[in-house]
């Protein structure tokens, strides 16, 4: 077998890796936006959990709208979902966190209503609808 | 009775704005009632899937809602999910004249329909074949629900598959019956594939065909041409070592031919060894792309990765028009680049094709492993390793 020269060796390796790059981007984009999903999914199921505990305990639905992250941050003071909770848009913990928040929390005049709704990304439509009447499963 | 995925009331109301409440037909139609604020009844909503799942389009099926009102007159169709290439599925959804062609018909009407020709429904323009399958697992659905056999799975050979099959046999001859008074006339069978196969039919062998088949299923009787033409494409370079597909029948292979003829020799250029050997990689690492996004189920429309889609002209998306063009001007420069050195259809067409005096394992042999290695992980590695 023929030795490669040292300068072929390089190109060629510096040619594969910016190949190999291309193709981990063109992979990544798409699998890093199914693993966001995949979170938000597990994130909203824990707060529906969360928010159906917290009205077995107060007989009514947290009473005013809010964000992602003041929503877990009440239900995690009353221990109805772990403080540990992570938002899924910055793998950090929920409360005390002010970094992305596309999670919306809204209730009716009389709190016996809850709607989750996860929007896309600098839009106000809907990507993921959870509520206690018409929409109670993601799937 | 809702299945994976069930129909929701926010679905239905983008046709019926006051539903309020959906309820399971326990009946033989297997739909949703749907009911207003005060409980009154105020229309019905049927998905196709799962009964219409063997309905394949141009690479997969579709799951089509629709919506009729209280009189069961049909108020409008949603494309919910489909496994068909998401460009063309978009294509589908756009054309309202197809999506409308439902509105104001019976329930009944539309279960009755059985050429949709006749019925007034036409193919959508550079997605025929998936709009087809749309309309026919709406009326296999209905048909269904009516008590009726619904569409059968019966062998239908229709204009496309001849004309195919009719590209294929020439193709075979220009490959194999290499008299001068017959070859002459090649550039003419080269003008017509880009015109005929390309153009006019779209039908180019590309990833996001055959993974679709291999998702779903090989729409063996609904587009027989089609089907014999892409196990053809496989079958022939490995029995008879011609590569009858990519140097006689490809539109895109065709026209960088023509494109090579447009500037000077002069002007072209040897690709240096290492640039060679850095090249054969890339349709790899483009198989592994697909590989990921098959396993995986990623959302990458795989149309985009190959040029083929581009010749829908009307239903192609930018980035299938972005990499057409790019290789095609490559190609004025370095011959046939993107046929080399870009396609991953055709490394694999290269890769079955049996080669004589060759019996050690080649760079090409080695690639493959590489491939198998990485399908192999894909699969027996579990999904949230990768998916979080």
């Amino acid at each position: 077998m023929m030795a490669i020269p040292s300068r072929s060796f390089l190109i060629r390796f510096v040619g594969l890796l910016v190949v190999a790059l291309a193709a981990v981007t063109l992979i990544g984009l798409p699998l890093a936006e199914k693993r966001t999903e995949r979170r938000v999914r597990a994130m909203l199921l824990t707060v529906q959990e969360g928010l159906q505990r917290y009205h077995v305990a107060e007989e009514l639905y947290p009473k005013k709208r809010m964000s992602g992250a003041e929503l877990v941050k009440q239900l995690a003071a009353g221990g109805f979902v772990e403080k540990s909770l992570l938002n899924p848009w910055t793998g950090l913990p929920y409360s005390g966190n002010a970094g992305e928040d596309r999670l919306q929390y809204r209730t009716n005049s009389l709190a016996e209503t809850y709607e989750l709704v996860v929007s896309f990304p600098g839009t106000e439509e809907a990507q993921f609808r959870l509520d206690s009447t018409e929409n109670q499963s993601l799937e | 009775m809702q299945g994976d995925w069930p129909v929701t009331v926010a679905e239905v109301r983008a046709f019926l704005p006051q539903a309020e409440r959906l309820r399971v037909d326990p009946g033989p139609r297997g739909g949703l009632g749907v009911y207003g604020g005060a409980g009154e009844k105020i229309g019905y909503a049927v998905r196709t899937m799962p009964e219409s799942r063997r309905i394949v389009g141009y690479s997969g099926p579709s799951d089509v809602l629709v919506v009729f009102d209280a009189e069961d007159k049909g108020l409008g169709v949603a494309i919910r999910h489909s496994y068909d290439t998401p460009s063309h599925v978009e294509d589908v959804t756009r054309d309202f004249l197809f999506m409308e062609k439902w509105n104001g018909r019976s329930r009944d009407e539309i279960a009755e329909i059985t050429d949709l020709h006749a019925a007034g429904i036409y193919g959508v323009s550079g997605a025929t074949r998936t709009s087809e399958a749309v309309a026919q697992s709406i009326t296999h659905r209905l048909a269904l629900a009516a008590g009726g056999e619904g569409m059968e799975t019966v062998f239908r050979f229709e204009w496309r598959d001849g004309a195919l099959l009719g590209f294929l046999a020439l193709g075979c001859l220009f490959a194999f019956w290499k008299a001068k008074s017959f070859q002459r006339w090649r550039w003419v069978f080269s003008v017509g594939t880009i015109l005929g196969l390309g153009i006019w039919m779209g039908d180019l062998i590309a990833q996001s065909l055959m993974i679709g088949w291999v998702e779903s299923r090989v729409p063996w009787e609904a587009t027989p041409g089609l089907v014999i033409f892409v196990v053809a494409a496989f079958l022939l370079p490995w029995f008879t070592k011609q590569p009858v597909y990519c140097q006689f029948l490809c539109p895109h292979g065709n026209l960088q031919r023509w494109a090579m003829k447009v500037v000077p020799a002069t002007w072209k250029r040897p690709l240096p060894g290492d640039g060679k050997w850095v090249a054969r990689w890339i349709p790899v690492m483009l198989l592994v792309v697909v590989l990921a996004v098959s396993f995986l189920q990623l959302d990458l429309d795989l149309a985009g990765i190959e040029p083929f889609d581009a010749y829908l002209l009307q239903g192609a998306g930018v980035a299938t028009i972005v990499v057409a063009l790019v290789g095609l001007a490559i190609s004025l420069f370095y011959p046939m680049a993107y046929c080399k050195f870009g396609c991953p259809t055709g490394w694999l067409l290269e890769f079955v094709r049996r080669r004589s005096g060759k019996d050690h394992f080649s760079e090409r042999d080695w690639m493959g492993l590489v491939l198998f290695a990485i399908s192999l992980a894909l699969y027996l590695v579990p999904l949230p390793v990768f998916l979080g």
